[in-house]
């Protein structure tokens, strides 16, 4: 017991530096491990991010096709109805420009009147 | 609809091809003044361009605020679109930014000392003893 004591004694020092450099070596473990744990809770709190973030994405992406698909259906109610519309009208003129043409032989003085509330034109004879 | 197309179709074979002349005459040669003499189909045209321009330009102009109406409401839909985006990307961060500082106060606590008075007096009694054995050893 003595003897160790001794030992102990005459290389303090050394045995000093040793159980410091212990020491330091397991507060360098314990911090790195600190900081690993640190560097995980920001990791998950990234990747639950990136998933959010995706799920937004995708969510808007239907939500983009959805509305487009809406303006689509639209814009071919709207050509369809245009062009039906149209249509119609190219028919009254039709009927009209043959009742017209019709009515230079049959019955003038429509005709004559017409003008005149169109126009506001005289009529001369 | 079938029918006004045949109608339309029957019109065109037996009307349109006859497209309307014009001339000018002049004072009792034999009209009663110098003007243009329109022959029928002329004639209707010109009645029918004047009782449909209303009703045709009605229709351009009311298809044409149609389609800048649905335009618009796309854009609509896809600012909105933007909009909420944009704002669930925002409670996101902020949620998942609240978790993490909260975990990363969690971790700072567990190793934080329960006691830092002891751990000062330790550390200073520590650091007393170590200058004192440098002292008498430089001084040996």
């Amino acid at each position: 017991m003595n003897k160790a004591l001794s030992v102990v004694l005459a290389n303090w020092k050394e045995i000093l530096i040793v159980l410091l450099m212990g020491g330091l070596l397991l507060k360098t473990h314990s911090d790195y491990k600190k900081l690993e744990r640190a560097y995980e809770a920001t990791q998950t709190s990234l990747q639950n991010q990136i998933e959010g973030m995706k799920q937004i994405q995708q969510r808007d992406a239907i939500r983009r096709e959805e509305s487009l698909d809406e303006y689509r259906k639209t814009l071919e109610e709207l050509t369809e109805n245009y062009e039906e519309n149209k249509h119609q009208l190219e028919v009254l003129k039709s009927v009209n420009r043959k009742k017209y043409v019709g009515n230079f032989t049959d019955n003038q003085d429509e005709l004559i009147e017409k003008i005149k509330t169109l126009y506001g034109f005289e009529y001369v004879k | 609809m079938l029918s006004s197309l045949l109608f339309l179709l029957f019109i065109g074979t037996a009307e349109a091809e006859e497209v309307g002349t014009f001339s000018s005459v002049k004072t009792n040669e034999p009209a009663p003044f110098n003007g243009f003499l329109f022959d029928k189909y002329a004639s209707s045209d010109i009645i029918i361009f004047r009782e449909t321009a209303r009703r045709e330009c009605d229709l351009q102009m009311s298809h044409q605020l149609g389609l800048q109406a649905n335009r618009y409401k796309l854009e609509i839909r896809d600012l909105k679109i933007d909009y909420d985006s944009l704002n669930d990307e925002y409670k996101l961060i902020r949620e998942n930014k609240d978790r993490e500082i909260a975990a990363l106060q969690e971790e700072l606590k567990r190793y934080s000392s329960k006691k830092p008075g002891w751990w000062f007096a330790a550390g200073a009694a520590i650091g007393v003893a170590g200058t004192a054995a440098l002292a008498v050893q430089l001084t040996k």
